[in-house]
């Protein structure tokens, strides 16, 4: 039986104690460890997506699997001849001041999380200057904003705009999203818009594709 | 006494484990509140609690106490002193309240926007005269037409002049409430008339799992002092806050609202209090929001039935509806198959009338054929009665059948007009019906919409009252606007 496949399958059900112990195998028995990743890993990850869409497989299916990958690199890791774990970036997300309406935003932060970002989730009710910090102490390249309450899109505006006028030490995109958000807005306030958790991981690879550390 | 068609979705004993459990659940993991004076007076009452971390457990004999003073009769009042609601139900039947919080406002075009001040003026002129509806509560107007901050102090105003029935309110922000509470009060001629007739309630809902925030223990503690009535909300999304099976969820949500009804009957014995249990759950495909998933309607059932009969304490949930986006058919179907169901059930009061897109949209038009199919659901509760009369029993073994007929029978004339006959609904046949225009019922529920619009207005609040308000509007605006 090819362990590759046994990897991938493993994923794919979600069973983080049976993908870690058989990366260990493949490891003893000498792959490379890059090898594992895009053989075992990234194909168990594939073959949920196109379940995914087939509608086959659900959102907490997705996050087991996406758990179960995120085990199996830290065990990569120390493995990557010097490379490390191939994060796509750091995202800080929050739910603007004066909305604690925190379920979406938990879901985005997971699906995240389940893209290979390291995700600063700080909390809910959040302000302009609680955002900007935490852009500067987590060095992130992306910044999540959410908004349920129509009552919170001004402050959801003011946000957007003091942290695009800042110079970060690197360029920082702005994602909104939530209920009353549409694609629209999003334009008007200067901000990338995603419709779901789904949407807003591939939105942030897409947004950082080009800079993979 | 006419007798019902009732749903019971709990066995005695299911019944009897919940009430067990949920007491079990408020003894042993208690609530966290975010209040230190209403811990600090809770705990003087008996409460076992940690200023600290602001963990709150009841104990048996509180909340025995506790459930014996929930009023078993009370009013909620009207602006205009027409439409008074009295719990129960004199004739068994459940009250209606219009959607509270969308967002979105459909006009009759089907255009969908945030809500306008006009459309907020609007709705309560349709809602004024629609026979079914018994309650309103608040458009979430816009934070574009007026201030963001007082989104609800603004509503309120064109609300207490325009509405003929009782309101029901639901703050957005902490600070907002004490205004809410003088301006109902400003309408009625002062804080001591209010608390004597009720004109208003209010909305303060947990975060689940057992969570009070600071804005809700506020609205809990400023109604138990005033005697303002409170039907106390949970808004539990299964799998994503509470447990994914409907079982779980509805028990969760009963808790959460449950701790409010007690602190409630501590803090001030007596006060009138409805139960209010607004389940939803999380598609696990899309992750939205919804309110019309199958077992969530049962979910609902089964809080309705826990406090209802459980505890003698009226209960409220949403009982109209749908997930959809549109005025389609997957819209007629879910609301249609919600509203049965809970007419059948123990519920009070059904909410939502007029909302789709999961409470997130509300359209006249949507409200019109709420209206429509409120009246079926009534008739149905009411049920039938066995007698010889509604029988016939006479006029059968008389052979009228035979000789003249029943057409023109005295038992015919007595109850032919009993039966429901939906105003909008076509009773006739294929020409008749083309040459009124072949109207779908979207159409003829469009067509009485111009009319209604076109009628004065049913009430307004009197000149003196409407300055006074709007006196509490300016000094709202004044301390809860912040400049931009
Ligand atoms: C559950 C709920 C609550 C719970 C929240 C629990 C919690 N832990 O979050 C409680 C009961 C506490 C609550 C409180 C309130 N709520 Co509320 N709430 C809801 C409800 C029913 C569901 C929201 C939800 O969690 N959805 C599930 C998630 C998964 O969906 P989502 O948030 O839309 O997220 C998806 C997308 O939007 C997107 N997304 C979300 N965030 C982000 C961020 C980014 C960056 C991106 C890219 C995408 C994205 O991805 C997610 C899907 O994958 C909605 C109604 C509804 N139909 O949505 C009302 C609703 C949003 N609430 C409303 C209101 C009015 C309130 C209150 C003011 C009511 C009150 N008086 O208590 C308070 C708010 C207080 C405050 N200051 O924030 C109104 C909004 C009105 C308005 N003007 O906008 C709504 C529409 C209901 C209503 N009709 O009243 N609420």
């Amino acid at each position: 039986m090819n362990l590759f496949n046994e990897v991938a399958k493993s994923i794919l059900e979600g069973d983080s104690l049976k993908s870690v112990d058989l990366c260990l195998q493949l490891l003893d028995m000498g792959y490379d460890a890059n090898e594992i990743i895009d053989e075992g890993l990234t194909r168990g990850m594939n073959m949920l997506s196109d379940l995914f869409e087939k509608e086959e497989k659900f959102v907490p299916q997705i996050l087991m699997s996406a758990r179960a990958m995120n085990s199996c690199l830290e065990v990569l890791e120390p493995h990557l001849c010097g490379k490390s774990i191939p994060l796509n970036g750091t995202i800080v997300i929050g739910t603007v001041e004066g909305d604690i309406h925190n379920i979406g935003k938990g879901l985005v932060a997971l699906m995240f999380q389940a893209g290979c970002f390291n995700v600063v989730d700080i909390g809910t009710n959040v302000t302009k200057e609680e955002f900007i910090n935490a852009i500067r102490e987590n060095d992130a390249s992306i910044v999540a904003l959410s908004a349920m309450l129509t009552t919170a899109m001004n402050n959801m505006k003011d946000i957007v705009k003091a942290i695009n006028k800042i110079e970060f030490d690197k360029p920082v995109y702005v994602m909104v999203g939530g209920a009353p958000i549409t694609e629209r807005y999003a334009k008007e306030i200067d901000a990338v818009f995603a419709e779901d958790a789904i949407d807003a991981r591939d939105k942030a690879i897409k947004l950082l594709r080009n800079r993979r550390i | 006494m006419k007798s019902r068609i009732k749903y019971d979705v709990m066995t005695k004993d299911e019944l009897n484990h919940m009430k067990s459990r949920m007491e079990e659940l408020l003894i042993k993991r208690g609530i966290h509140l975010d209040h230190d004076e209403m811990l600090t007076e809770l705990s003087e009452l008996g409460c076992i609690v940690d200023m600290e971390t602001k963990q709150l457990k009841f104990t048996k004999e509180l909340i025995d106490k506790a459930v014996a003073s929930v009023p078993k009769e009370f009013t909620l009042y009207s602006p205009s002193g027409k439409r008074d609601l009295k719990f129960p139900h004199p004739e068994g039947k459940f009250y209606v309240r219009t959607n509270t919080g969308a967002p979105n406002y459909m006009t009759v075009d089907g255009e969908t926007h945030f809500t306008k001040i006009s459309e907020v003026n609007e709705w309560y002129h349709i809602a004024n005269q629609m026979e079914n509806v018994d309650y309103f509560t608040l458009p979430s107007t816009s934070g574009e037409e007026v201030p963001g901050d007082a989104v609800d102090v603004y509503t309120l105003e064109r609300a207490l002049n325009l509405a003929e029935k009782h309101i029901w309110l639901q703050p957005y922000e902490g600070e907002n409430v004490k205004y809410l509470i003088d301006m109902a009060a400003a309408s009625v001629g002062g804080l001591d008339k209010l608390r004597e007739r009720p004109i208003v309630s209010f909305i303060a809902c947990s975060v689940s799992c057992l969570n009070y925030k600071r804005m809700d223990a506020e609205i809990l503690y400023r109604c138990a002092k005033a005697g303002l009535p409170v039907q106390p909300c949970s808004l539990p999304t299964a799998g994503a806050n509470t447990p994914v099976t409907a079982q779980g969820t509805a028990f969760m949500a009963a808790s959460e609202v449950f701790a409010m009804i007690v602190m409630l009957q501590l803090l001030s014995p007596g006060l009138p209090v409805i139960a209010t249990t607004l389940l939803f759950s999380m598609d696990m495909m899309t992750t939205y929001t919804l309110q019309s998933n199958t077992e969530i309607t049962m979910a609902r059932l089964i809080c309705m039935q826990l406090f209802e009969q459980g505890y003698n304490i009226r209960a409220h949930s949403y009982g109209t509806g749908t997930d959809s986006l549109a005025i389609d058919e997957q819209n007629m179907i879910e609301r249609t198959s919600l509203i049965h169901s809970m007419a059948m059930s123990d519920a009070s009061v059904l909410g939502g009338a007029g909302q789709l897109e999961t409470a997130k949209t509300i359209s006249p038009i949507q409200l019109i054929i709420d209206n429509e199919i409120f009246g079926i659901a009534q008739r149905l509760r009411a049920g039938l009665e066995i007698n010889d009369d509604y029988l016939g029993w006479n006029e059968i073994m008389d052979g009228v059948d035979t000789n003249p007929g029943f057409i023109m029978s005295d038992h015919t004339m007595k109850h032919f007009e009993e039966s429901h006959r939906p105003d909008m609904f076509n009773r006739g046949g294929l020409s008749k019906w083309e040459e009124n225009g072949s109207k779908t019922l979207q159409e003829s529920a469009v067509e009485k919409y111009h009319k209604l619009i076109k009628n004065p207005a049913t009430y307004s609040l009197d000149p003196e009252k409407s300055a006074a308000v709007k006196e509490v509007l300016k000094k709202a605006h004044k301390a809860l606007v912040k400049e931009q």
